[in-house]
């Protein structure tokens, strides 16, 4: 059994029966495996000067997600990799990869914390997929998640988004006429932006999901489309799909990461927040020195992620976000710089 | 008065902007340190070495160049404080009437120029919005998405000129004496904090590894002795959080080294050189060969409107990859020649 494996292997027991300190010791033993083996942690870990061993978890540097655009952020070399996710492109052209060469921990990882609240409580007979199918897709993770999700349940997919087609509003809107007809319950996936296509479009006009649907939201709100809100974009979705605004389920992921983090249920007034799986830790920390910010201030969102384990198991994202006792308040993307005239924007290059 | 008049009459605005002794010279400099964008002494850089100068040839080029228009709006963009020159200047040359919408953010040189070209009694005004007509051209600067949705909201029958963004690439030849280098090419750095879109926001060293951390040390040294005479300007909070981001990718994909106003970022032999968010922020990646410098400028080489550096075989390699972009000596790359706009892609 190699070390990757032996950590593998671990980390699914964490994710199996997840224990504080348990996840704190597999911790330190990934990182310091990823000390040896990933050159960007090795790099981060001596330029900070932080003993991966010593140093508290929450202070350890965490991998920006701009490096996977540019380096190679994994402890096998390419020949291992069994799969690829990749972000979308920049004015660049560059996109954030995610090497993997054992997709088990990723998939139990997925569906365990899916289950435990966006699947939760809910019995489908469908899924409803407002994203291209992985055989058009291959390096999407969501496309990948959607599969999962799908597999879990043994239950079948349609999709509505191609490549080629775009998002296809009259075939959703017949899948939902015949859902209703059914009258099961299905779980609908998407990205904002994907939503916000079909909510415009002339064809969409009668989107009605039987009761007890269920709507994944996930991905930013300034997308290819018109922009639109989040609460916004929840309320119409809300009332087009006629389920209760709980129905609406946000998800907070990136391709860098295994793990994904689930909108807690809430009352309709309530602040949208974020759980994170018990094999995951997320630290909030202040956007120049990046030391932990106290909890209700807001940082940049710095995540460890248990399930990272042959790439980086922390992650420094530039997402703003507050973090309170019952969850992850997400705030959007730190503001940049100031506009620089014809000069290169910092986002035209990362993607910001 | 003729087309050639009317860009002299810029020109000469031009010249008494640069003296801090005239009226209008020390209008500007007031303007300018207002903004708060620029130091003291970055604004007295580019109002005495950085504004457009020209001679008959460098005149007759322009006149040349340009396709004459009716009427001409300019859309100027911020940040490149004395950019409004040329861009103004270009318009006059195309047109009689030149209607002028000043950057909000930076609208003084333009100002200034609006309301001392017509008391010449040049048919030049400011408008707060862009409001052309069939037969009109707008020659518009600035971010490639405002240059997008300029062009988009335009009438049938308006011809558009869109500059957009860019960035400056140095080249440094393995023939090159790495102390000279540093010292010229931290001049091109300082100017306008990398404001503009010919600033170098990467440099490209011929060599190993070794070569280009000396080379980055070099330029380190560099560019603090030249904050020590032009301080960086004031920095936003946004701004720092660029930096530190810059900062913290660069710690992890190669190394960086840090000075009171600069950072400068070694990487060797990178798929693409990773670019700084400017405000002195400078990529040094160091190549075997123009081969491989070549395949990893690919990604970029769409934005790369200016090459700076010697006439060595591995500089013009690079060139001959970058049609498009202008080729200067190091030290001089924010002193275009002023013989159309600055920025050449097409």
């Amino acid at each position: 059994m190699t070390e990757s494996e032996r950590l593998h292997a671990l980390v699914r027991e964490v994710i199996r029966a997840p224990e504080p300190r348990r996840v704190e010791g597999v911790a330190r033993e990934v990182l310091a495996f990823q000390a040896r083996h990933v050159d960007p942690v090795a790099r981060l870990l001596r330029a900070r000067g932080t003993d991966p061993a010593t140093t508290p978890l929450d202070e350890l540097p965490g991998v920006p997600c701009d490096v996977f655009r540019l380096r190679r952020v994994a402890a096998h070399p390419p020949s291992e990799d069994v799969r690829v996710f990749r972000t979308s492109g920049t004015t660049l052209g560059l996109r954030g990869e995610h090497f993997f060469r054992d997709l088990g921990t990723y998939e139990l990882a997925a569906v365990a914390f899916a289950k435990e609240t966006l699947l939760q409580g809910l019995d489908p007979v469908r899924v409803l997929a407002l994203a291209p199918p992985c055989a058009e897709v291959p390096d999407s993770s969501l496309g990948f998640m959607i599969e999962l999700f799908a597999g879990a349940r043994s239950i079948p997919i349609e999709h509505f988004v191609s490549l080629a087609g775009g998002v296809d509003a009259q075939g959703f809107a017949d899948a939902a006429e015949r859902a209703r007809r059914h009258g099961a319950p299905v779980l609908f996936l998407g990205t904002a932006f994907a939503f916000v296509h079909l909510l415009d479009d002339p064809r969409a006009l009668d989107l009605r999901l039987p009761a007890g649907s269920r709507a994944m939201l996930t991905g930013g709100f300034k997308g290819r489309s018109r922009e639109v809100s989040e609460p916004e974009l929840r309320a119409m979705l809300a009332d087009r799909l006629a389920v209760p605004p709980s129905a609406i389920v946000g998800e907070y992921g990136m391709t860098e990461l295994s793990s994904q983090l689930y909108e807690r249920p809430r009352s309709p007034h309530d602040r949208v927040r974020y759980a994170w799986p018990p094999w995951m830790r997320v630290v909030a920390v202040d956007a120049e020195s990046l030391s932990p910010v106290s909890r209700g201030e807001p940082g940049l969102c710095k995540i460890i992620d248990l399930a990272n384990v042959d790439s980086a198991m922390i992650i420094q994202t530039n997402d703003l976000v507050r973090l309170h006792d019952d969850g992850l308040e997400l705030l959007g993307r730190a503001p940049g710089a100031t506009p620089r005239g014809c000069s290169l924007a910092i986002e035209e290059i990362t993607g910001g | 008065m003729t087309a050639g008049a009317r860009v002299r009459a810029v020109l000469d605005l031009a010249a008494r902007l640069s003296d801090p002794r005239d009226p209008l010279g020390a209008e500007a400099r007031a303007g300018l340190m207002g903004l708060g964008l620029l130091s003291k002494e970055g604004v007295e850089l580019a109002l005495t070495e950085h504004v457009e100068r020209a001679d008959d040839t460098d005149l007759d080029a322009v006149l040349a160049g340009v396709t004459p228009s009716r009427r001409v709006w300019v859309v100027a963009s911020a940040n490149v404080c004395v950019a409004p020159i040329r861009a103004i200047a270009l318009g006059l040359a195309a047109a009689e009437e030149v209607v002028v919408k000043p950057s909000r953010r930076d609208p003084t040189i333009a100002r200034i120029l609006v309301r001392e070209l017509a008391r010449r009694g040049l048919s030049v005004r400011s408008a707060p919005a862009l409001v052309a007509e069939a037969g009109d051209a707008v020659h518009a600067y600035g971010a490639d998405a405002t240059l997008t949705a300029i062009a988009a909201s335009l009438p049938p029958g308006v011809s558009f000129l869109g500059h957009g963004t860019g960035l400056g690439l140095a080249v440094v030849a393995a023939d090159d004496d790495l102390d000279a280098a540093a010292t010229t090419l931290a001049r091109d750095v300082v100017v306008f904090d990398q404001a503009g879109c010919l600033s170098p926001r990467a440099c490209i060293v011929e060599g190993d590894a070794a070569r280009g951390a000396a080379f980055a040390d070099a330029l380190s040294a560099a560019l603090g002795r030249a904050a020590r005479i032009v301080p960086r300007g004031p920095l936003s909070e946004g701004d720092r959080r660029a930096l530190s981001e810059y900062e913290r990718t660069m710690l992890a994909i190669g190394d960086l080294l840090r000075g009171e106003d600069h950072l400068v970022g070694v990487e060797h032999c990178p798929a693409s050189p990773f670019i700084g968010p400017g405000m002195r922020t400078m990529t040094v990646a160091s190549f075997p060969d123009a081969t491989a410098a070549t395949a990893s400028i690919g990604a970029i080489a769409a934005l790369v409107t200016a090459v700076g550096g010697s006439p060595a075989r591995f500089v013009e390699a690079l060139r001959r990859a970058l049609p498009g972009a202008r080729a200067s000596e190091l030290g001089r790359m924010q002193r275009p020649r002023f013989d159309g706009p600055v920025d050449r892609r097409g």
